[in-house]
């Protein structure tokens, strides 16, 4: 970071490289869209490599990364494509049995679920369940207490029973 | 428990680490159908998003990133906006140098503040008076004007 601060673009590749995977992650999971979740990621970097000499070590680069993710797929209001949980060639991987069509189902079931909540739910959401951070980081990177992040992900719980009930029984 | 209660409780759990209820909640849905099926709803919800896989494969964005780059600044070029910087400079500094002489050398030959006032005062005298009058107010002893009055 400190060789990326002084202007060196070999050190952003590398810091690109390290740490696209989690960038791009989130933003995919939220917007539901690869190539709008390419351009959110890549003004990303951008945004870091502006940032880069008034960057302080004192924040780990990933989760300083991660409020610019967030800032940048919550600043894009309109509704989200669908949400991919998980990797559908994976899915598809499974497809030929009968076991495979039902998760590739239930999948595409609970994508267009999350595709329905709210900004903040959804993004709570893909932050908590699917990203696996804790609920303080999560409540950090949505700029709000955790009481308010915990109060999301339950209603966006209860949101997501109430709309695959039939799914889930 | 009440059911509202336990709703929110089920509503609470993410399940990540357990899957037991506790002892009050646990108590109540063994009694109550409705709030049980709720609990096995959300154990079956936590299953289906508890997938951790990555989204689809992850594109390199490195050779896109570093493409929309502002362009790298040269060191040739670096030294031409040093060298025009340096110029502009000397420019500004030359024409205050210039400046400050000019004025010195207009302060010289302007008219004094009396030479002003008097030339003032008989402007206001005679509105339409001509400027040899004036100019004699200007310099006593030195009769231009002779037009029935007399001169200061």
């Amino acid at each position: 970071m400190a060789r990326a601060a002084v202007g060196d673009r070999d050190a952003l590749g590398i810091l690109v490289r390290r740490h696209q995977s989690g960038v791009y992650s989130i933003a995919r999971r939220y917007l539901g869209d690869g190539s709008e979740a390419e351009d959110v990621a890549q003004e990303a970097f951008l945004r870091l490599w502006e940032a880069a000499a008034r960057y302080r070590p004192e924040k780990p680069l990933p989760a300083y990364l991660r409020t610019i993710t967030v800032n940048l797929c919550l600043d894009r209001r309109r509704r989200p494509a669908l949400v991919p949980i998980a990797d559908p060639g994976a899915i598809q991987g499974t497809s030929d049995s009968e076991a495979g069509l039902l998760a590739a189902e239930r999948q595409e079931a609970l994508q267009k679920a999350l595709a329905d909540l709210p900004p903040a739910q959804r993004m709570a959401v893909v932050l908590f369940h699917l990203e696996g951070l804790p609920v303080a980081e999560t409540a950090r990177l949505l700029d709000v207490g955790v009481k308010a992040a915990e109060s999301l992900l339950s209603r966006a719980r209860r949101s997501l029973r109430e709309k695959l009930a039939d799914l889930l029984d | 428990m009440r059911c509202a209660r336990a709703l929110k409780a089920i509503d609470r759990m993410d399940l990540r680490e357990t899957r037991d209820p506790g002892s009050a909640l646990a108590e109540h849905l063994t009694s109550c159908p409705d709030c049980a099926r709720e609990f096995r709803r959300q154990a079956a919800l936590m299953d289906l998003l508890g997938r951790g896989d990555p989204p689809g494969e992850i594109p390199d964005l490195a050779p896109a990133v570093l493409r929309c780059l502002p362009p790298r600044r040269t060191y040739r070029e670096s030294l031409r906006w040093v060298a025009a910087a340096a110029l502009a400079l000397a420019a500004l500094g030359l024409g205050y140098v210039l400046g400050r002489a000019w004025a010195a050398a207009d302060s010289s030959s302007a008219p004094s503040g009396a030479m002003m006032t008097a030339y003032g005062q008989a402007l206001a005298d005679e509105p339409f008076g001509s400027l040899e009058r004036a100019y004699s107010g200007l310099r006593p002893g030195v009769e231009t004007v002779s037009d029935g009055r007399s001169g200061p």
